[in-house]
């Protein structure tokens, strides 16, 4: 099925042959429109002229019937004849019987059987045959005239013109094949490329791309922009494989460990009390490995961005405030110190964002500062503004994270070798880097020699021109 | 597949426009019945037309132009070359009736 719509692919449905086809109808549509021009403006204009040269010849004919009666119209006709030098015109008045009175026909024709119509009908001069056009008109008293012209100039001329015509028609025929086909190859070579590099990456080669013709046109723009796409392809699929395998490498580690806790119990455990106590660790493992889930999930759906249509209006001071309040007792029970410092408390920056995703994402970065500094250390929560960024900058003298490392850092379950024996799951900075990017901002890892200063660098909502706030009446004034 | 069509169609409009073309004469007749004759083309009208210049030659005398026009046609129509005598005798005559503007 499918191999048989590809293949018809070349044919019957290619928009190389619809672009064709359109061109040659559009082609057609002119060369007719051209032809039926020359036509007009040239034998039809010949054609007219006649015409009108009898229709007058008949008024005036008409009129001398009508002033002089059939002598006076007897006359003008052989007169009209004896002067006709060119030898082209033809005469007949006949009478209500049809019995000739005048002219140079020896009767009314059979053909010309109604007044009023053009006919072209064939004369005999002195042996010669010629075409004429010719008319019937009635006169009064139930006489009747019929004027003609040789058309045979006319005639010969039209054979010709129609003969240039039906050449120039074919021409135009073949040309506008010839060019349609022309147009489908063109579009078929073009887009022959793109599918080849289709092909390939359906069945499988993602290292194929489409080759680019070097002239720069719209057919290597949309090969451009084809290639970029598959790059970002592969690198997004690149990382969903290092995050499964990941995810399938740092999993087996604690299944495996509550696994053989069980083990263990089931073959060694004496008594109840020990049963009870290794299934209660395995029961640790397992919510740890719980855990985990949650944390990467809160990612994936961090990274989708739907919650961004949950953004409000989030006040930074009071958030900061909270965050050293809650971590101060943590720190101090670890001999550190946690300072907050603020540029200029009194313009308290705002965000448009998620609130608790800030609040978490900031949590993670005390969180690290307090798990990997040495007692004794000192951490700092700052917050500037730097252009149309807000930027708040966990700081610690720790270890710090070596200048090879640190793009790895924010890698779903990267742990530098150092913290193995620090609890943790190497999800935290990732989480801090998903909820930076949704908010359109970013997360810089630096060194604050010695130790890490991570840096959390957000858009601020533009500083409304601040009202002077006006005194609720209702409070007293020492409460503001 | 779809060229073939396309090219019936073209060859179609063109076998079209040809009959068109062949056709434009609106009412064309006696296509197979024999052609008119005109009377205008034998020596008895010859002569006639030889008899009209004599009377229309203008009392003061016709130019020689008009004269010897008429003399050919006149023989030519009794030697019996009937289209050749009735163009000049017609010269002739358009001569003596339009002297000024032949
Ligand atoms: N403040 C810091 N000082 C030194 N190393 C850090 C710091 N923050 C993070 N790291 C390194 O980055 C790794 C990843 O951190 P994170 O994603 O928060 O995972 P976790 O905290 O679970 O280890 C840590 O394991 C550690 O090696
Ligand atoms: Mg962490």
């Amino acid at each position: 099925m499918a191999r048989a719509g590809r293949r018809r692919f070349g044919f019957g449905r290619s928009v190389g042959v619809r672009f064709a086809a359109v061109y040659a109808l559009v082609f057609g549509l002119s060369s007719a429109g051209l032809a039926t021009f020359l036509w007009w403006d040239t034998v039809g204009l010949l054609q007219r002229q006649v015409e009108s040269a009898i229709n007058v010849d008949a008024r005036s004919l008409a009129a001398r019937f009508q002033a002089g009666g059939l002598p006076l119209l007897i006359a003008t006709i052989n007169r009209r004849i004896a002067l006709n030098v060119d030898d082209s015109a033809i005469y007949l008045v006949v009478d209500p019987s049809y019995q000739p009175v005048a002219g140079n026909l020896r009767g009314w024709p059979k053909v010309v059987a109604r007044l009023g119509v053009w006919y072209q009908v064939p004369v005999k001069r002195a042996q010669i045959v010629s075409l004429a056009e010719m008319r019937g008109y009635q006169l009064p008293l139930g006489f009747r005239l019929l004027i003609g012209r040789d058309v045979e100039a006319r005639a010969r001329l039209r054979a010709l013109v129609a003969g240039g015509l039906l050449w120039a028609v074919l021409v135009m025929v073949v040309l506008g094949i010839a060019g349609a086909l022309a147009i489908r190859g063109l579009l078929q070579r073009a887009l022959a490329n793109v599918s080849r590099t289709a092909n390939a990456i359906a069945g499988g080669d993602l290292s194929h791309r489409v080759a680019l013709s070097g002239r720069g046109d719209e057919f290597d723009l949309l090969a451009e922009t084809i290639n970029d796409m598959l790059d970002r392809m592969s690198r997004l699929m690149d990382g969903v494989r290092q995050v499964s395998n990941a995810i399938a490498h740092d999993l087996r580690t604690p299944i495996t460990r509550a696994r053989a806790r069980l083990e263990d119990a089931l073959s060694h455990a004496e008594g109840d009390a020990a049963l009870r106590a290794a299934i209660e660790r395995a029961t640790e493992d397992l919510d740890a490995i719980n855990a985990i889930f949650q944390a990467l999930l809160r990612i994936s759906e961090i990274e989708a961005g739907a919650r961004r249509a949950a953004f409000a209006a989030v006040e930074l001071r009071p958030l900061l405030a909270d965050l050293h309040e809650l971590f101060t007792a943590a720190a101090e029970e670890r001999g550190l110190a946690l300072d907050l410092l603020q540029e200029d408390p009194a313009e308290a920056p705002t965000l448009l964002g998620d609130r608790e995703l800030l609040q978490q994402a900031l949590a993670n970065l005390l969180d690290n500062a307090l798990k990997f500094s040495p007692p004794g250390g000192r951490i700092t929560l700052s917050v500037r503004r730097q252009g149309t960024m807000v930027e708040i900058t966990v700081a610690d003298q720790g270890p710090g994270i070596p200048p090879a490392e640190r793009f790895r850092a924010t890698e779903r379950f990267y742990r530098a070798e150092s913290a193995r024996h620090t609890p943790g799951s190497g999800l935290g900075l990732s989480l801090v880097q998903a909820v930076a990017q949704l908010h359109g901002g970013s997360l810089r890892l630096e060194d604050n020699e010695p130790g890490l200063a991570a840096t959390l660098a957000l858009p601020a909502r533009e500083p409304r021109p601040a009202p002077p706030a006006p005194l609720p009446a209702a409070l007293p004034a020492s409460a503001a | 597949m779809t060229r073939v069509p396309l090219a019936l169609a073209m060859l179609a409009a063109t076998l079209a426009f040809a009959a068109a073309a062949g056709s434009v004469g609106r009412a064309a007749g006696g296509g197979g019945a024999d052609p008119l004759a005109v009377t205008s083309d034998t020596t008895h009208y010859c002569h006639s037309l030889a008899a009209k210049v004599v009377a229309a030659r203008p009392p003061g005398g016709a130019t020689t132009a008009a004269d010897a026009l008429a003399a050919a046609g006149r023989r030519l129509c009794r030697q019996g070359d009937v289209l050749g005598g009735i163009l000049r005798l017609r010269h002739a005559l358009l001569l003596e009736l339009h002297p000024a503007d032949p």
